[in-house]
């Protein structure tokens, strides 16, 4: 897994690449978590090298959420592969959060 | 593939988290020869996965499975995956499936993993092991694709 971060007009832009599940869930959860902490206010996360996410992972997302609502911030997903949107579909999880097409669609949303 | 019982194959891994990814391959490869779409290899190996790492960080926790066996087989037209551990008899079954809301407010409420498994697979099946010294088994069932 490998998470690569892009400031954007005041956008953070959060990549996420790989596999978020058991193993990794604790290294993305400290990535995203320190991100949130330091101040992002507006944050837009692509999933577009995303290949697979368990609950693990799915937690990790549901934390980053929850923190962005308590400070304020707006948060949304973007860029997933019919795979990993399935698996936000089967789980209920697509009601929690804001997910939009593209990366584009997701930086346009929170200017 | 239309005998009523085909073994594709088993796999013994040690209880722990590392192994995961060897038991995702292996799933992932027995649905993909049994002709599942890509979709539903990612579900069933997700629900694999979810079993299988529930077993590993609790063997992590308490010391307590040292093992994980999963077999595959086909038996009348459904995809069986049969998961044992040699852990104390502890039956997922029995956890309740979250409520979305309640679970965006409370995070980390559990069940999430065992709710998963029961919505991408048709049926599952727990059985405790009969002595101390046995294997408990879950056997996830999803009928193959037509």
């Amino acid at each position: 897994m490998k998470i690569t971060s892009t400031m954007m007009e005041n956008i953070l832009l959060l990549a996420i690449e790989g596999r978020v599940d058991t193993n990794t869930a604790a290294e993305a959860e400290e990535a995203i978590i320190t991100t949130i902490d330091n101040g992002a206010a507006r944050l837009a996360v692509d999933f577009s090298g995303l290949d697979y996410v368990s609950s693990a992972g799915l937690r990790v997302f549901l934390l980053a959420a929850k923190k962005m609502k308590k400070t304020g911030g707006q948060m949304v997903l973007c860029g997933m592969k019919p795979i990993i949107k399935e698996v936000f579909d089967m789980s209920g999880f697509s009601a929690l959060f804001i997910i939009l097409g593209t990366r584009e669609e997701a930086l346009n949303s929170l200017k | 593939m239309d005998s009523k019982f085909h073994i594709l194959g088993s796999i013994t891994v040690a209880a722990q988290t590392q192994e995961l990814n060897v038991i995702r391959e292996f799933i992932a490869r027995c649905a993909a020869d049994c002709k599942f779409d890509e979709q539903q290899i990612n579900f069933i190996e997700l629900a694999v996965d979810e079993i299988c790492a529930n077993i590993a960080r609790h063997a992590k926790e308490r010391q307590s499975a040292k093992e994980i066996i999963v077999s595959v087989s086909i038996e009348d037209s459904q995809f069986v995956v049969t998961i044992e551990d040699n852990a104390m008899p502890f039956n997922p079954l029995n956890v309740p499936s979250p409520n979305m809301v309640d679970y965006f407010r409370a995070y980390k409420s559990g069940g999430l993993g065992i709710h998963i498994v029961r919505t991408v697979m048709d049926n599952v099946i727990y059985t405790p092991s009969p002595t101390h010294l046995g294997y408990n088994a879950l056997t996830l069932r999803k009928q193959l694709p037509v």
